[in-house]
């Protein structure tokens, strides 16, 4: 446990300092662009004021302002993404910056006195946390961003859709962060069962050269039609044949195959086939 | 310890999100409309086990929610535990039905229309396809023994299916070992030929006999043609009569298209339709009720939604003896437009008017009508608990009502 933890640790700080930055990115753009958008229709605002419209001929031609529409915008969604794109990007570049240059720094890891499966855990939490992580940040955010919104637009003007209903009613968030903690201990659960095998197709790769890139996309789709099973079977049995729950309990079912089966190939290519 | 420093923030941040995130998603839709019935006058208890479906829609594109209605107050699909929102609300005899027959609802749509119910028996006829499409291809009739729980099943091609480009399930009705299933099926007109989808509408009863398990009758009931695309709407409404599925009402009628942009209803036939023998008798009706829209079936009654100077009214017609008895919904006068599309419908005995749809900060009021004498029994009105608390416009769609037992 001490040896994981020390890897884990390791494994984080190396990607520390990127992190942060698609955090300070992240701030700024939607943060900045939350301002922005609000200032702008409070300028709309005042226009129709200066104009000699009133009260309620203003809340009927305008529509009420709030988080909602901060949130499809692409300073919100950009950054959003570059974020999920660079931890999506480090799933693979985490084994492979251990191969690149002269002294292969794999070497060490391989080497070091503990279980080898040890720096596929602490590569794995690494990736968990982080992802976990930027979507708490994200949250955090989006709390600013409605502060910014309440400190800017006056009440009259402004939508009262809290900060769990925004997340709730857009699809994009709503996947990202599911408001019940049922769904999301099972999208993070299946999160894992996908980097588990993204890393077990990297370890193909590694042992087995230029025939392992064909392993690998191969271990891809097999892990995925044995994931995805329950839902393309419906195609056979019928389209409502299962209850909801029941799909949920299938696909749960065959994740943990997939998972197991995909720690097992792991142990055995990390301890006896990979190479330096 | 120190060199564990950025990883334990990251953890704690992560941690204290997500507690509160969890934490306060128990309010969630406290933010949301909170839909409630005002009593205005009348028997409040009437509308006490009255259950309301319907969605809500603030005018930014990202927010349609589903709500339930009843005396329990407003429940959104956002506050049911995640695997209970993955089935979304149902009926209460779909829920009832899942609920003690599991096994046999499974792979079932889940339409009311689609089920009969007795104390003996569930019945069951549905659609299957082996088309991408979806187009239906054969007849699923599924029928269980409550006592026994043993299920008999029934797959059959649904006949000349190249001739129908849809089918309607309106009505299905078990007697004496036989599922009957009234159908409205669209079809190409043979006279018109529309850009627009105006088809025929073929009223058939399909007969399966169960003990036998094969399809035993296909009786043509009535078919109603097509009107060009210029012209108007052709209907064939199917109505059923409350507590009687055995016993239906099909009207005629078409939505003609004046000149000035208006339109207006003709009523062509109206027949009974005894469901068991097939038997139709065609009813002669007054003029007076020919230019109304046919909303509901009782034993003895047809209900009609009518147009007087622009007001909504509703006639009783019996079509045993002809009396006709027309009232106007609401006395102040509910404009005969808004009450277009509305669910009237007979529930138990009662008749409930239930706006379909309220806008922003109109009211919508409701009524339970006296079947005999539409005399008002019950009004209400449809309000937003919350409203001032929300500067967000909005729409409220009801789909469909029921009284709870």
């Amino acid at each position: 446990m001490k040896s994981f933890l020390k890897l884990f640790n390791f494994e984080f700080n190396r990607f520390f300092k990127l992190y942060i930055g698609i955090f300070v990115c992240m701030f700024v753009f939607q943060i900045g662009g939350a301002i922005v958008s609000s200032l702008l229709y409070k300028k709309q605002i005042n226009e129709l004021v200066n104009q000699g419209a009133g009260q309620n001929a203003i809340t009927e031609q305008m529509e009420p302002f709030g988080l909602l529409d901060v949130t499809y915008n692409l300073y919100f969604l950009g950054p959003l993404f570059i974020g999920l794109i660079s931890i999506l990007f480090y799933t693979f570049f985490i084994w492979y910056r251990d191969w690149i240059g002269k002294n292969t720094f794999v070497y060490r890891l391989l080497t070091l006195p503990t279980s080898r499966m040890n720096v596929f855990y602490a590569k794995l939490a690494t990736i968990f946390i982080t992802g976990l992580g930027l979507m708490a940040f994200q949250l955090f955010l989006m709390a600013i961003q409605s502060k910014v919104i309440a400190f800017i637009i006056p009440k009259i003007y402004r939508s009262e859709l809290d900060l769990m209903s925004v997340v709730y009613q857009l699809d994009i968030t709503y996947m990202l962060l599911p408001t019940d903690f049922t769904e999301f201990i099972f999208y993070q659960f299946i999160g894992i069962v996908v980097t588990v095998v993204f890393f077990t197709s990297i370890l193909i790769e590694r042992s087995y050269r230029i025939i392992g890139n064909v392993y690998a996309l191969l271990n891809i789709g097999i892990a995925c039609l044995i994931m995805l099973a329950p839902l393309w079977s419906v195609t056979f049995i019928g389209y409502n044949y299962f209850y909801g729950k029941e799909v949920i309990l299938l696909v749960l079912l065959s994740s943990s195959i997939v998972l197991i089966l995909s720690l097992v190939l792991s142990r055995y290519l990390i301890n006896k086939k990979v190479t330096v | 310890m120190k060199k564990y420093m950025k990883l334990i923030s990251v953890a704690v941040m992560i941690v204290v999100i997500y507690t509160v995130f969890f934490i306060s998603g128990k309010e969630m839709t406290a933010s949301f409309p909170q839909i409630k019935f005002h009593h205005i006058e009348g028997d409040a208890s009437l509308v006490e086990s009255l259950a309301i479906f319907g969605s809500i829609n603030t005018g930014n594109y990202f927010f349609d929610e589903t709500f339930k209605y009843d005396k329990s107050g407003t429940t959104y699909e956002a506050d049911l535990p995640w695997l209970e929102r993955l089935d979304g609300f149902s009926s209460e005899q779909m829920e009832r039905l899942n609920k003690k027959y599991p096994s046999f609802m499974r792979g079932k749509d889940n339409y009311d229309s689609y089920f009969f119910e007795s104390d003996e028996i569930v019945a069951y006829v549905g659609f299957s396809s082996m088309n991408w499409e979806m187009a239906p291809e054969k007849f699923e009739v599924h029928l269980l023994d409550r006592a026994s729980e043993q299920v008999t099943k029934l797959t059959v091609d649904i006949p000349d299916v190249l001739d129908y480009w849809y089918l309607d399930i309106r009505n299905v009705y078990y007697e004496d070992g036989k599922i009957f299933v009234t159908t409205v099926n669209y079809k190409e007109d043979a006279v018109v030929s529309s850009e627009y989808g105006n088809y025929a509408e073929e009223v058939v009863i399909y007969t399966f006999d169960m003990e036998n398990e094969q399809l035993e009758n296909t009786t043509s009931i009535h078919t109603v043609n097509a009107l060009e695309d210029d012209q108007g709407f052709a209907y064939a409404n199917v109505l059923v009569a409350d507590k009687d599925k055995g016993s239906l009402y099909l009207v005629d009628s078409n939505e003609i298209y004046s000149e000035d942009g208006s339109s207006s209803m003709k009523l062509n036939t109206v027949m009974h339709i005894d469901v068991a023998s097939q038997k139709k008798k065609e009813i002669k009706v007054e003029k007076e009720v020919k230019g109304g829209v046919p909303v509901q079936a009782d034993a003895k009654d047809l209900y009609f939604l009518q147009d007087k100077d622009g007001k909504a009214a509703l006639m009783k017609y019996n079509v045993e003896n002809g009396e006709m008895i027309s009232k106007l919904i609401f006395d102040e006068g509910l404009s005969y437009d808004d009450a277009q599309g509305s669910y009237i419908e007979v529930i138990n005995g009662e008749l409930y008017y239930i706006p379909t749809f309220m806008y922003n900060d109109d009211t919508a009021k409701i009524a339970v009508l006296d079947t005999n004498t539409l005399d008002k029994k019950y009004v209400g009105e449809l309000t937003v608990e919350n409203r001032q608390q929300m500067n967000e416009f909005l729409e409220i769609y009801i789909n469909e009502a029921y009284i709870k037992e």
